[in-house]
C-alpha cells in the first residue's frame, strides 16, 4: 500500500517538473534596405521599475539586429526608463531618468566610457530627462529643476543652473540655453515657462511664459526656438509655439497645430500628434523658413502608425524614422519613410517603448 | 430616495447592533458551535463531526482546507506563507513582510478573490483586493479556500459574489473541565530583526458566556541580502541589502461568545490593527534612493446572531462596521512641497448589513435565502478633483441543496444591484446583474470514489480606483465577468492500520474572463487608464495528494502535495497590437506550480518540511525572453516539541526558511528573502 502511494508520489513529481511548457516565442526581426548609413542606434525606455531599457543596433551590412547592443557590450543593463539618446563627436549618450545616470559610450564598440549619476547634495535622485550639446559641453536637465553641465572631453560635472520645475526638454540657439518647465509632477499645478540660460555665466536669466506643460523644445538655423506644451490634457489642449532667441519672446501660438512631438532637420519640422483618448494621430511637415505647414499628412502610403512615440530624420539622405509603441506594455516597432512618406522599412520588436534612434555614418562620413 | 439610504442603513445597522449587543434571552447547554462552519446548522445526512479530508473529497466544488496542525507544519509565519499551499492559488508577493501580497485564484486576477474573516467578508472598495500581508496566523485556527462557492448554502450573500473564497476562522475558546481561565503566550524571533510577541486570554464568564482577547505586536527591519543581477551572460551581480523596510504592526482583538444554547449563539468582534511599513522600491539599477513609506490603521467590529427556530428553520444576521485609513508618502518625491503631492492619504468605511434564512425541508432538500446590504466610502486628501464616491450594493443569493448518500446538488441564483455616487465629477452607472451557480457531486459505487462538477458565471465591480482615481480612473467602466466550469474526480480510502489515509482530487477547469479591466496608458505614458479591453481564456487541471501513514502507535508521517498546470491565454485579438499578445500566457501565471509538505511526528519531536515550486513566468503580456522571470523553489524545515506539566504546555520551534538560500523574485526586481532563521517558544497556560 505504501508502495501505491509512492508511486504516485513519485508520478506526480514527474509531471511536475516535466510539463512546463512556457516558452519564449520567436520575435523575428527583418529588413531588407540597404544604404549608405552603415547602423542604427534605438534607444527604448522599457517601464517604470522594470529596469529594462534597452539599446538596439540594426546593422544594416550584415543586416543583424542586436536587441540589447549595450547589454552585449558592457554586461550589465542600461537601467530604468532611459528617455534621452543623442550622438555627439565620438560619443553616445544616453539619458536614464529613473536610474538617474548619463551612459557615455564610444559610438563604434558601444563599450562605456563612463557612467555618471545624477544625486542631489541630500542624495536624492535628479531624474535627468533630456541632453544638449554647445561646443565642448553637454547641457542635461532634470526633474529636480537644474541643469547639469559635463564637459565633454573629461566627462566631469562642472555645475548646475538652476531653472524652473520638472524641465522636460532643452535646446541651444543663439548662444543661450532654453529650458521647458513643464511642472509635471505638480499636476494639476504645471508650469508654463521656458527658462533662457545665458551659456557664459551658466544662469538663468529670463523666464518666458507659454502655454502650460510645456515639453519637446527645437532651434531651427533662423534663430527661433520651437516648443511644444502639452496642456493639461484636458481643456487645454497641445500646441505649437515660436520663441524668437533675438528678443527672447513668445511671438507666435499655433493653437491649430495640436504637437505632441516634432523634429527639425534643415528646413522641415516633422510634427506629430497623437490623441490619447481616442488613439489617432497624424504626422505633418512645416516649414520652418516658411512658418507654414508644407504638408497636411506626411504618409503618402497606405501605412498606419498606431501610437508614434519618438521621431528623427536621419541627415544623410532625410529618411524619417518614427517608432510605434503600440500599447506601450509590447514591443514597438521602428518604421523608415522616405523623405517623400513612402515607407521604406520596418524593423519589427525593437524594443518596449522605443523613442529614439541615432544614425551611424559609413567610416568615411563620420570621422571629423 | 438615495439621499436617505446611506442614514437608513445606518440606523438600521445600530438598531441591529443594538439588538445584538443586548440580546434579550437565552438559556441551556454550552455548545462548540462556532468551532465549525458545517456545525452552523446540521443537515442530515453530513455529520459534523467528519474529518476536514472528507469534507474535501465529498465537496462538489474544489475545496481545501488546512487545520491548526497543518498549518503549523507549513513553516508560516504570516497568512500569505500558508495560503502559497493551496492549489490553483498565485499569491502576488512584492517580498519582506511589509510587501504587498494579494491572491489570485486560476488567474482570474486577485480582485476575483473574496476573503472572509469569521464568517463575515472583509472588503476593500478602493482596489478591489485584499492585501493578505496584514494577517499572520497567530490566531488562525483554520484555513479553507473554496473555487466556485462552498456548497454550504447558509452563508451571507458575499460568499456567493466572487470566483472563490479564502476563509480564515480565528481560534475560538474551548474549556475543558473546571478551567474558566486560559492564557497562550508566545514569542517568535528571528532574520532580519523579527520580534514577534503575542499573548492571548480566554475567560470563561459562566455557562453561557466568555471571551476573548488577543494581542500582537510584530516588527522587522527587513533589511535582507539579495543578489542584484545586471544582466549578460557574464552577469556582473552584486550583492545588495535591501533597504527602507522597516515594517511594525500592533494587532488587537476582542472578542465576546454568548452560547445560549445547542441552538443559539451570539458572537461580536472588535479588531484593531495599525502598522507603518516603508517600501523598499524596485531594486532599479544604480539608484537605491526611495524613501517612501505607508501607513494603515483598521478598526471593524463585527457581531453575529444564529438560531435555529426548529428543525426545519435557521436564521442567521450579522453587522460590522469597518474603517481603514492609509496613508502614502514619499520622502524622495521632486513634486514641489507647497503645489505638489507626495502625501495621500485614503479613509474608507462600510456599513455592512446581512441576514439568512434556511429552511430545510422534506429529508435531504434544504433551501436559503441570503441577502447583504452595504453603504462603501471613500475619502481622501491630497488628491485633486478627488470624486469622494460612495457605493450602494444589495446582493441577494437563493440557493438549494440536495444532499443523499450518492448525490449532492446545490444550486443559486445571486442578484446584485450596485448604485453609485459621487461629489465630484462623473460617477459610474448602476449595475444590475444575475450570477447563477450548479454544482453537483456524485459517489457512483460504494467507495469513496466522487465525480464532481460546478459551473459559476460571476464577475467583479470596477475598484473606486478604476473608476475615480485621479487622472486614472474611467467611468465608463463594466464589471468584468468571469465564467468557470470545473470537472473532477475525488478519491479517498483507508487502507489499513499503517496507511491509513491516502486522499487524491483532480480538477479540470476553463475559465473565461471578458471585458477584462486593463491599464493602458492615456494622455501620455505615465497616466494610464482603465479599460475594458481584455478576454483571457484559461484551461488548467488541479491535483491534490494526501497521505497519512502511521508508522508506530505515537509516530506518524503525514505527505501532502498538490500540482497545477494552466495556460491561461490572451485571446483579447489577432489583429492590430493585440497580435503582439495573441495567445500568449498572461502576465505573472506560471504555466505550472507545485507545493509539497511532510511531517512527521514521533514522541520526541516533530519535524515538517515544506516546500513550494513555481515554474517560470512572464512579467508583460509578450512572452519572449526579456520579459521572462525564472521559475523558482522555496524550501524550508522545522521542528518543533511540546512539553506538558502539570495541564500547562510549553512548545519550542525553529525554523529554517528558504535553507537552499535560493536569489528569487515573485514580482520582477522585488526580491525575496534568501536563507533565514526563526525561533518561537510558546506557553499555554
Amino acid at each position: 500500500m505504501k508502495k501505491k502511494a509512492g508511486i504516485i508520489l513519485i508520478l506526480i513529481l514527474i509531471i511536475s517538473t516535466g510539463c512546463d511548457d512556457l516558452h519564449d516565442k520567436e520575435i523575428f526581426n527583418k529588413v531588407t534596405a540597404t544604404q549608405e548609413t552603415a547602423g542604427l542606434y534605438v534607444l527604448s525606455e522599457g517601464l517604470f521599475n522594470m529596469n529594462n531599457s534597452t539599446l538596439a543596433y540594426y546593422d544594416f551590412k550584415t543586416q543583424k539586429m542586436e536587441t540589447d547592443y549595450f547589454l552585449l557590450m558592457n554586461q550589465r543593463g542600461l537601467g530604468d526608463t532611459a528617455n534621452d539618446i543623442k550622438l555627439y563627436g565620438s560619443k553616445l549618450y544616453i539619458v536614464v531618468n529613473v536610474s538617474s545616470q548619463i551612459e557615455v559610450l564610444d559610438i563604434h564598440t558601444g563599450i562605456c566610457i563612463k557612467r555618471i549619476p545624477l544625486f542631489s547634495e541630500n542624495n536624492i535622485a535628479r531624474q535627468p530627462r533630456y541632453i544638449a550639446f554647445h561646443k565642448d559641453k553637454a547641457y542635461v536637465c532634470s526633474f529636480d529643476g537644474t541643469v547639469a553641465k559635463i564637459d565633454t572631453a573629461s566627462l566631469k560635472l562642472e555645475g548646475f543652473a538652476k531653472v524652473g520645475r520638472h524641465p522636460d526638454g532643452l535646446c541651444v540657439q543663439n548662444g543661450k540655453l532654453y529650458v521647458s518647465n513643464s511642472g509635471g509632477l505638480d499636476y494639476p499645478n504645471y508650469d508654463n515657462t521656458v527658462s533662457v540660460v545665458d551659456l557664459a555665466t551658466f544662469k538663468e536669466i529670463k523666464k518666458i511664459t507659454v502655454r502650460i506643460n510645456p515639453y519637446k523644445i527645437h532651434a531651427d538655423a533662423y534663430g527661433d526656438v520651437y516648443v511644444v506644451s502639452r496642456g493639461n490634457y484636458g481643456t487645454i489642449k497641445y500646441c505649437l509655439q515660436r520663441i524668437d532667441s533675438r528678443t527672447d519672446e513668445l511671438v507666435q501660438t499655433f493653437d491649430d497645430l495640436e504637437v505632441l512631438n516634432f523634429t527639425i532637420e534643415g528646413d522641415n519640422a516633422y510634427l506629430y500628434s497623437y490623441d490619447f483618448y481616442k488613439a489617432t494621430a497624424w504626422i505633418k511637415v512645416f516649414n520652418v523658413r516658411t512658418e507654414h505647414v508644407e504638408r497636411e499628412n506626411f504618409i503618402t502610403d497606405s501605412t498606419k502608425i498606431d501610437t508614434p512615440y519618438g521621431i528623427d530624420v536621419n541627415p544623410v539622405n532625410g529618411d524619417v524614422y518614427i517608432t510605434n509603441a503600440y500599447s506601450f506594455t509590447v514591443w514597438g516597432d521602428l518604421l523608415c519613410f522616405t523623405k517623400e512618406g513612402k515607407l521604406k522599412f520596418t524593423l519589427s520588436n525593437i524594443g518596449l517603448n522605443p523613442n529614439g534612434t541615432v544614425f551611424i555614418q559609413k567610416k568615411n562620413s563620420t570621422e571629423e | 430616495m438615495l439621499l436617505f439610504l446611506p442614514r437608513l442603513c445606518k440606523a438600521l445597522a445600530l438598531l441591529i447592533l443594538l439588538f445584538l449587543i443586548f440580546p434579550l434571552r437565552g438559556a441551556g447547554q454550552e455548545s462548540e458551535f462556532w468551532k465549525d462552519s458545517t456545525g452552523i446548522y446540521h443537515i442530515p445526512v453530513v455529520s459534523v463531526t467528519e474529518s476536514y479530508a472528507t469534507r474535501e473529497i465529498t465537496a462538489s466544488i474544489p475545496l481545501q482546507e488546512m487545520t491548526l496542525k497543518k498549518i503549523q507544519s507549513l513553516n508560516a509565519l504570516q497568512l500569505s506563507d500558508a495560503v502559497k499551499h493551496f492549489a490553483g492559488i498565485t499569491v502576488k508577493d512584492y517580498g519582506g513582510i511589509g510587501g504587498l501580497k494579494s491572491v489570485s485564484i486560476r488567474s482570474l486576477g486577485a480582485n476575483h478573490t473574496a476573503v472572509g474573516y469569521d464568517g463575515i467578508t472583509l472588503s476593500d472598495c478602493q482596489t478591489g483586493q485584499i492585501d493578505i500581508s496584514r494577517f499572520s496566523l497567530d490566531n488562525v485556527d483554520r484555513l479553507s479556500l473554496s473555487i466556485g462557492q462552498n456548497d454550504d448554502i447558509f452563508h451571507p450573500a458575499r460568499f456567493f459574489a466572487s470566483a472563490g473564497v479564502l476563509d480564515i476562522r480565528t481560534l475560538t475558546p474551548d474549556f475543558e473541565g473546571k478551567k474558566s481561565l486560559k492564557g497562550i503566550i508566545s514569542l517568535k524571533g528571528g532574520s532580519f530583526g523579527l520580534c514577534n510577541p503575542s499573548v492571548r486570554i480566554e475567560q470563561k464568564i459562566n455557562t453561557k458566556w466568555c471571551a476573548a482577547l488577543n494581542g500582537e505586536w510584530m516588527s522587522a527591519n527587513g533589511r535582507y541580502p539579495y543578489d542584484l543581477h545586471y544582466g549578460g551572460r557574464k552577469d556582473s551581480i552584486s550583492r545588495e541589502k535591501r533597504r527602507n523596510s522597516d515594517v511594525w504592526s500592533l494587532r488587537g482583538e476582542g472578542e465576546l461568545f454568548g452560547n445560549f444554547s445547542a441552538t443559539e449563539q451570539w458572537r461580536t468582534k472588535i479588531y484593531f490593527y495599525q502598522s507603518y511599513r516603508e517600501l523598499p522600491n524596485a531594486t532599479t539599477f544604480y539608484n537605491d534612493k526611495y524613501e517612501s513609506n505607508l501607513k494603515d490603521r483598521v478598526l471593524f467590529v463585527q457581531s453575529q446572531y444564529k438560531k435555529e427556530l426548529n428543525e426545519q428553520w435557521v436564521i442567521h444576521s450579522a453587522v460590522k462596521y469597518n474603517r481603514s485609513y492609509q496613508r502614502y508618502h514619499d520622502e524622495a518625491s521632486l513634486a514641489t512641497p507647497e503645489l505638489g503631492v507626495n502625501t495621500n492619504s485614503y479613509t474608507q468605511e462600510e456599513y455592512y448589513l446581512t441576514g439568512s434564512l434556511l429552511w430545510r425541508t422534506f429529508d435531504h432538500l434544504s433551501f436559503s435565502l441570503n441577502t447583504d446590504g452595504a453603504v462603501n466610502t471613500l475619502d481622501a486628501t491630497g488628491m485633486y478633483q478627488f470624486a469622494y464616491p460612495t457605493r450602494y450594493s444589495w446582493l441577494t443569493a437563493f440557493a438549494s441543496k440536495y444532499e443523499s448518500n450518492r448525490l449532492t446538488a446545490s444550486a443559486s441564483l445571486l442578484g446584485t444591484l450596485i448604485n453609485e455616487d459621487t461629489k465630484v465629477g462623473e460617477c459610474a452607472g448602476n449595475h444590475h446583474k444575475l450570477s447563477p451557480f450548479v454544482s453537483l457531486s456524485y459517489k457512483p459505487f460504494n467507495e469513496e470514489l466522487y465525480l464532481r462538477a460546478f459551473y459559476k458565471d460571476i464577475f467583479r465591480l470596477p475598484s473606486f480606483n478604476d473608476l475615480y482615481y485621479s487622472r486614472v480612473g474611467n467611468p465608463d467602466l463594466k464589471p468584468e465577468n468571469a465564467s468557470q466550469l470545473n470537472l473532477g474526480i475525488t478519491w479517498s480510502h483507508v487502507f489499513g492500520p499503517t496507511l491509513s489515509l491516502v486522499s487524491l482530487t483532480v480538477d479540470g477547469y476553463h475559465n473565461r474572463v471578458s471585458d477584462k479591466i486593463v491599464a493602458i496608458p492615456t494622455k501620455n505614458i505615465f497616466i494610464w487608464t482603465m479599460m475594458n479591453l481584455g478576454r483571457v481564456d484559461t484551461k488548467g487541471a488541479d491535483f491534490t495528494l494526501t497521505t497519512e501513514l502511521n508508522i508506530t502507535k505515537k509516530s506518524g508521517l503525514t505527505l501532502s502535495g498538490n500540482y497545477t498546470y494552466q495556460r491561461a491565454l490572451d485571446i483579447t485579438g489577432n489583429e492590430g497590437e493585440s497580435a503582439k499578445i495573441y495567445k500568449h500566457q498572461i502576465a505573472y501565471t506560471p504555466r505550472v506550480a507545485a507545493s509539497g509538505q511532510a511531517l512527521l511526528e514521533t514522541p520526541w519531536v516533530n519535524l515538517s518540511y515544506a516546500v513550494v515550486y513555481s515554474g517560470a513566468r512572464y512579467v508583460l503580456g509578450q512572452n519572449i525572453g526579456e520579459n521572462r522571470l525564472p521559475g523558482y523553489a522555496d524550501h524550508s524545515i522545522s521542528a518543533n516539541r511540546t512539553w506538558v506539566f502539570d495541564k500547562k504546555r510549553v512548545t519550542f520551534l525553529i525554523e529554517m526558511l528558504n535553507m537552499l538560500d535560493k536569489n528569487y523574485a515573485i514580482v520582477k526586481y522585488f526580491p525575496m528573502p534568501g536563507r533565514s532563521f526563526r525561533g518561537t517558544i510558546k506557553f499555554e497556560l
